[in-house]
């Protein structure tokens, strides 16, 4: 139980390191660079060492710097007050990552909000289908940074 | 003698106006200001109504996303004649401050043109209330309501329809 | 320019032996909203959240915007208190730029983000009688909320998009007249408040309705990750203020307040309670305002490449950004995770097993913004 162990234990079963995140104005925070196919094993680890509380899931589109899709999901200790990063990173021309909503009921909305604007594909959701936006935008991913709004296309 | 009969009809409506009680967007924060004891819109009549059957006008409050117009649209449908349109904020003249973004319409007063528009973002309660004085003077003099002569709000609509048959089967429903 | 929308699916209809009812878009609670609901007889077997009718997507806009000039994007995420989202925005970005603005600046912004949690805070339960269509304390709350918009426009010429915190530190300077204005709003709260608590806290109608209605467990606040008045009524002290202090909130003596209930009446009270503290924050910072006349800090134009992330404690729970820059003048990439977007979820799990009239007022009593819940 705490971060201790779950360092430890990242670092045996996975082989990642925990690293120093000081752009987290928040708390202190450490960041984990995993495999796209781990997510649910670190994420049921992170639920037994006490990181209950999921504060958010940002995915963030590199591919015009030539990488795919990064997937940050922000959770902390509520006990130790310490945040921990998991980072992920899935291409964009398939971007498919197993669903943690079970494990973490937070994410479920989290998730279908990031398919409806990045069309990630959440292997094993309930419901991926729309939330916010309207017919005539599903399917084309708006968040990306191949979508581009209409007052500013040339 | 009928046609000053007639004249206490609008005489009568003008010092009631009934808004649904429908927001939109942001600026239906304003409308509160002005629903409360301040700026207080009651002592000219003006009065928020649950249901668009009784209301006399429609008041569009700043933004109208694409999801949202459908049920504008609809709404300002059921309402009877002489309905009215009155349209705060910047948004609902060509999108404000989110004039590029993705999901909200920017070409309100072609759709749903209204009668009277306040500009701001958001307009103070002042504002607001002389456009409503603004107002009132229509419904009094009976002029008709631009929405009625223009706008493509009811080929929208129709789409609309078209797309979910089953709306229009409803009972309530009564078709623009 | 328009191209079509989404459909309304199902007005009312038949589903096995339930009901199905849609509870908005257009009804005077649920603001632009819609919440299907499956019914039997008048108990409440199903609910599903509809949500999206007031949709920008800020986030792809903030892409195309200047650092300074999102400022005006972020306070539109909701109107009601448009100076937390700001505060967000302001700290995300100095912490990009490692710019750190003097102790006058954070003490004025301290009262800044005080002033807009009582204005929405008072709406919050202007909205949570309304529900009930109780309509005297409604309209208390709104007269006492105009003193605040008074400073506000006194200082920024604007009475709810104020725009007032930038990057770098505040708009303008604060004049004495601006605090004069504030005083006395200050001072027309404590004249008032016994009045409204008494009025407030027993009201027969509230009561009847609020109490042991659509109780959240602890465990669910966990589970979906519930923030801000919605958490700390189900008893878990979790304040961003307090924990993780910004802007100088360490100097500040106030108190956190808890109740474990969970019930929709233990939120009213957790809402009006805060009124209090944040009322208790104003007169200290006014007090003790360090001296200083620099009130803002000169911001780089374009920020190096790099991300940052921020919360702060907003009206509604923890604002979160996580900014991404690519070296340019604008970020590159914003995530705006919203607290409304988290605790409308809870209405899923509370409300089966209610009647269809506490829908409203488990519904006000999550203190839900559209704003901020489509974003």
């Amino acid at each position: 139980m705490g971060f201790e162990s779950f360092a430890k234990k990242m670092e045996t079963y996975f082989g990642v390191k925990a690293e120093e995140y000081p752009q987290n104005r928040v708390a202190k925070t450490y960041m984990f660079k995993i495999q796209p196919h781990h997510i649910r094993e670190v994420a049921k680890l992170l639920k037994e060492e006490g990181f209950n509380f999921f504060h958010t899931l940002s995915p963030v589109d590199y591919s015009p710097k030539g990488r795919g899709l990064e997937l940050n999901y922000f959770f902390e200790s509520i006990e130790e007050r310490i945040w921990v990063l998991i980072r992920t990173e899935v291409p964009l021309e398939n971007p498919e990552i197993d669903s943690i909503h079970d494990i973490f009921p937070a994410l479920e909305a989290c998730e279908r909000e990031e398919w409806e604007k990045f069309g990630i594909n959440f292997k094993g959701h309930p419901r991926l289908k729309p939330l916010l936006l309207d017919d005539t935008l599903q399917g084309k991913w708006v968040q990306r940074k191949s979508y581009i709004p209409e007052p500013h296309r040339k | 003698m009928l046609t000053k009969f007639l004249d206490f009809f609008g005489w009568a409506r003008a010092n009631s106006p009934w808004m649904v009680h429908y927001c939109s967007g942001c600026c239906s924060l304003e409308i509160l200001a002005l629903m409360g004891p301040r700026f207080d819109w009651e002592r000219y009549g003006f009065l928020p109504v649950p249901s668009p059957r009784q209301a006399d006008f429609i008041v569009i409050t700043g933004l109208v996303s694409r999801k949202v117009l459908p049920v504008l649209l609809m709404t300002y449908d059921q309402m009877p004649k002489p309905r009215y349109v009155f349209a705060i904020g910047a948004c609902a003249f060509d999108g404000g401050p989110y004039y590029d973004s993705t999901s909200v319409v920017t070409n309100i007063p072609e759709i749903l043109p209204p009668d009277v528009f306040v500009a701001g973002c958001p307009p103070t309660p002042e504002a607001i209330l002389d456009g409503l004085l603004e107002m009132k003077r229509i419904i009094r003099e009976k002029r008709e309501a631009r929405a009625e002569r223009e706008g493509t709000w009811r080929e929208i609509l129709k789409q609309e329809l078209k797309k979910n048959p089953l709306l229009s089967q409803q009972p309530f429903f009564v078709g623009g | 320019m328009y191209k079509g929308a989404q459909i309304i699916t199902q007005p009312v209809g038949k589903e096995g032996d339930l009901m199905v009812l849609n509870w908005g878009v257009q009804h005077p609670a649920s603001g632009p909203m819609r919440i299907k609901v499956w019914l039997d007889g008048e108990k409440i077997v199903k609910v599903e959240n509809d949500p999206g009718y007031v949709t920008r997507n800020l986030e792809k806009m903030l892409e195309y915007r200047t650092w300074e000039n999102a400022v005006v994007n972020v306070e539109r995420i909701c109107f009601i208190d448009d100076l937390g989202t700001i505060l967000n925005w302001a700290l995300a970005v100095e912490k990009l730029a490692d710019v750190e603005v003097p102790k006058n600046v954070q003490y004025f912004r301290v009262i800044l983000a005080e002033v807009g949690r009582i204005v929405s805070h008072l709406i919050g339960i202007g909205g949570m009688f309304g529900a009930l269509g109780v309509a005297t304390p409604t309209m208390w709350v709104l007269a006492l909320r105009e003193y605040y918009l008074d400073f506000l426009e006194h200082y920024s010429g604007y009475r709810i998009s104020t725009a007032a915190i930038v990057p770098g530190g505040v708009r303008f300077e604060p004049k004495k007249e601006d605090f004069d204005l504030l005083r006395k709003a200050v001072e027309e709260t404590e004249r008032r408040w016994d009045d409204y608590k008494e009025v407030f806290i027993d009201n027969p109608t509230l009561v009847e309705r609020y109490k042991g209605i659509g109780i959240i467990p602890k465990e669910l606040v966990f589970e979906l990750g519930l923030r801000g008045p919605v958490a700390r009524a189900s008893g878990v002290d979790y304040d961003l203020r307090k924990r993780y202090p910004y802007s100088s909130y360490e100097d500040f003596n106030f108190k956190v307040v808890v109740k474990e209930e969970g019930d929709a009446y233990a939120r009213f009270l957790v809402v009006l309670e805060e009124i209090e503290e944040s009322v208790k924050i104003i007169k200290q910072a006014l007090e003790g305002m360090p001296e200083g006349d620099k009130w803002k800090v000169r911001m780089p134009k374009k920020i190096k490449a790099g991300e940052a992330y921020s919360a702060v404690e907003w009206a509604r729970g923890g604002i979160e950004y996580h900014v991404v820059s690519d070296g340019g003048t604008g970020a590159y990439r914003v995530k705006i995770s919203a607290p409304s977007f988290m605790n409308i979820w809870a209405l899923e799990y509370i409300a089966p097993g209610h009647k269809l009239a506490d829908l409203a007022t488990i519904f006000a009593s999550l203190y839900i913004c559209h704003g901020d819940l489509d974003r």
